[in-house]
């Protein structure tokens, strides 16, 4: 049964973008059909990110206004062929489309592909509204900052109250070393504010620029503790809760993998 | 009404679905419009215009619609509340409704299943009195006396609640116990962006986030963490307080006193010792409660 997903923040810079290329990579390398689409249209980056950005020939505008058929839109990923982009316009706004529109368009992909990841923009209008229309379900991304995480906790009540199922939650940019100096919130003061299942952390690390810059999103890379996070955070959305979290220790990210007790996922603190 | 006991009352309207009667003793007279429950909006319109433009006799007087049994159309209500105002000088400070009717209204606003704290007996519920108002702080905006505000219809985004219900109206002296009845009882956490004003007590079995905001003319009681915006008396009482087992608001409230949370409310660190905040000697004091009133 096929599913949609977005991915939605509230706040802007907190990992929407990155963290829905790097989930629709590690669900397709895990042998699922998956379409991703870039909702933020006027400011679409998500091309860029998958490295994708130069085949671009119709977009999400395209196909919603008529001009071209959905699967001429498709672009197909140059390292996996279970992976599309659905690509949004630049040159036009969030206005040019609207959540009906929305709800037709994701209807019609999820009967050719097992997920389809719906990359959110920032704020809570147009843009928001036309994202969330026609998902089953969505994902939060927050940082362990104050602001990022208001944001999100406004975002999960308009989530509520559009009665998409509970939403989970991401942790991103996390930093154990500030979290061990008492400089950054913890992953249970998020939790017992948020208050919604944790699906995913993701450690903070300049791999995810580098990356991003190559266009080759870290779940492609094997070695990648980034990459493991967001493989580990496929898993977890396909039926696989209790898939442990990478333990990030004193020591540093890389003194290995181990379960980081007291988190588990869909369990709130 | 609460106050039929110390009100005079002579029936100068005519039978029919509305009708004017004149209440209330010497100084503080006021006009009762009675509305037919089973009559439409448009229909009572009419009837009003008919009726006042024979009779210019309650031009300027303070008046108070009483909706018996009919549920409460904010939108309709507020065109027959301009209708009075704006045609023929009769100014609404206040309205009856049923208790049923104010549910009504708290749970399509809210969205959620409203519980009132006490049981309602039917006779209480009969007679009760309730205003519905603007409920601002005096002290923080200044409305014009002669303004008559009611619950504004909400375009803001999805997710936002907003409940306008001011307790029933107390004659001096009169019985603190009938305020048992005034309590809204919240069974969720209010997320940021999520606000509730409410005229009486508010009592809430979850958390109020940072960014979300609890307005009531009573006291309010966090059984959670109080993370956001509380006021409470937001009519101007200062005897107010507000409890929270976890106390950390981002700003407090409590009539027109206004305080800005420093030493209590640190970000990172968990307090979970309940506290109350209440005036004295015209300050905002928050200390452990110990379970007594302060009041």
């Amino acid at each position: 049964m096929s599913e949609c997903i977005v991915i939605t923040s509230g706040k802007g810079g907190v990992g929407k973008t990155t963290t829905s290329a790097n989930l629709a990579v590690a669900l397709s390398k895990a042998g699922n059909k998956v379409a991703v689409v870039d909702a933020d249209i006027g400011l679409r980056n998500l091309d860029v990110i998958l490295g994708l950005e130069n085949r671009i020939v119709y977009d999400l505008v395209h196909v919603i206004e008529g001009e071209c058929r959905l699967k001429q839109a498709l672009i197909k990923d140059k390292r996996n062929k279970n992976l599309f982009l659905l690509p949004a316009a630049q040159t036009r706004d969030k206005n040019s489309v609207n959540p009906e529109q929305m709800r037709e368009l994701v209807s019609e992909l999820k009967e050719d592909f097992d997920y389809v990841i719906v990359d959110c923009p920032a704020g809570i209008e147009q843009g928001f509204r036309n994202s969330i229309a026609g998902a089953d379900r969505a994902i939060i991304v927050t940082t362990p900052e104050v602001s990022a995480i208001r944001d999100a906790d406004r975002i999960i009540g308009l989530v509520e109250a559009a009665e998409l199922p509970e939403p989970q939650l991401i942790i991103n940019r996390f930093r154990q070393k500030m979290v061990d100096r008492g400089d950054m919130m913890n992953t249970e003061d998020i939790m017992e504010i948020l208050a919604i299942p944790l699906v995913g952390i993701v450690p903070d690390h300049e791999e995810v620029i580098i990356s991003a810059n190559r266009g080759v999103p870290a779940a492609y890379d094997d070695e990648s503790v980034v990459g493991e996070s967001y493989r580990r955070l496929a898993r977890r959305l396909c039926g696989e809760p209790e898939v442990p979290y990478i333990a990030l220790t004193n020591g540093g990210f890389w003194s290995g993998f181990k379960r980081l007790f007291g988190i588990t996922a869909g369990g709130t603190a | 009404m609460a106050s039929a006991a110390t009100s005079l009352s002579a029936n100068v309207g005519k039978t029919g679905p509305v009708t004017f009667t004149m209440q209330g003793d010497e100084g503080s007279k006021e006009l009762l419009i009675t509305l037919d429950p089973k009559v439409t909006f448009n229909t009572l319109k009419s009837t009003i215009i008919e009726m006042l433009t024979e009779s210019n006799e309650w031009e300027g007087q303070a008046a108070r619609l009483d909706l018996d049994s009919r549920l409460i159309d904010v939108f309709e209500l507020k065109l027959m509340i301009h209708l009075l105002s704006d045609s023929f000088m009769i100014r609404v400070e206040a309205i009856n409704c049923s208790h049923g009717a104010l549910t009504a209204l708290a749970e399509s606003e809210l969205k959620l299943k409203v519980y009132p704290r006490a049981p309602i007996e039917a006779t209480k519920a009969k007679n009760e009195t309730v205003e519905v108002k603007e409920l601002i702080a005096p002290s923080l905006i200044e409305v014009p006396k002669d303004t008559v505000l009611v619950a504004e219809e909400s375009d803001e985004p999805i997710g936002s609640v907003d409940v306008l219900v001011e307790s029933p109206s107390l004659p001096n002296g009169a019985d603190q116990e009938n305020q048992t009845d005034n309590v809204l009882t919240l069974k969720k956490s209010l997320r940021s962006g999520q606000k509730v004003r409410f005229g009486g007590d508010v009592i809430v079995y979850g958390d109020i986030n940072a960014g979300a905001e609890i307005l009531a003319g009573g006291n309010i009681i966090i059984l959670g963490s109080l993370r956001g915006l509380a006021h409470a008396g937001a009519r101007g009482d200062d005897g107010a307080t507000v409890v929270a087992f976890d106390f950390r608001p981002t700003q407090l409230r409590i009539g027109r006193k206004f305080a800005e949370p420093t030493e209590w409310s640190p970000r990172f660190e968990k307090s979970y010792s309940p506290s109350i905040a209440s005036v004295h000697g015209g300050e905002v004091i928050v200390e452990p409660y110990s379970g007594q009133s302060h009041r």
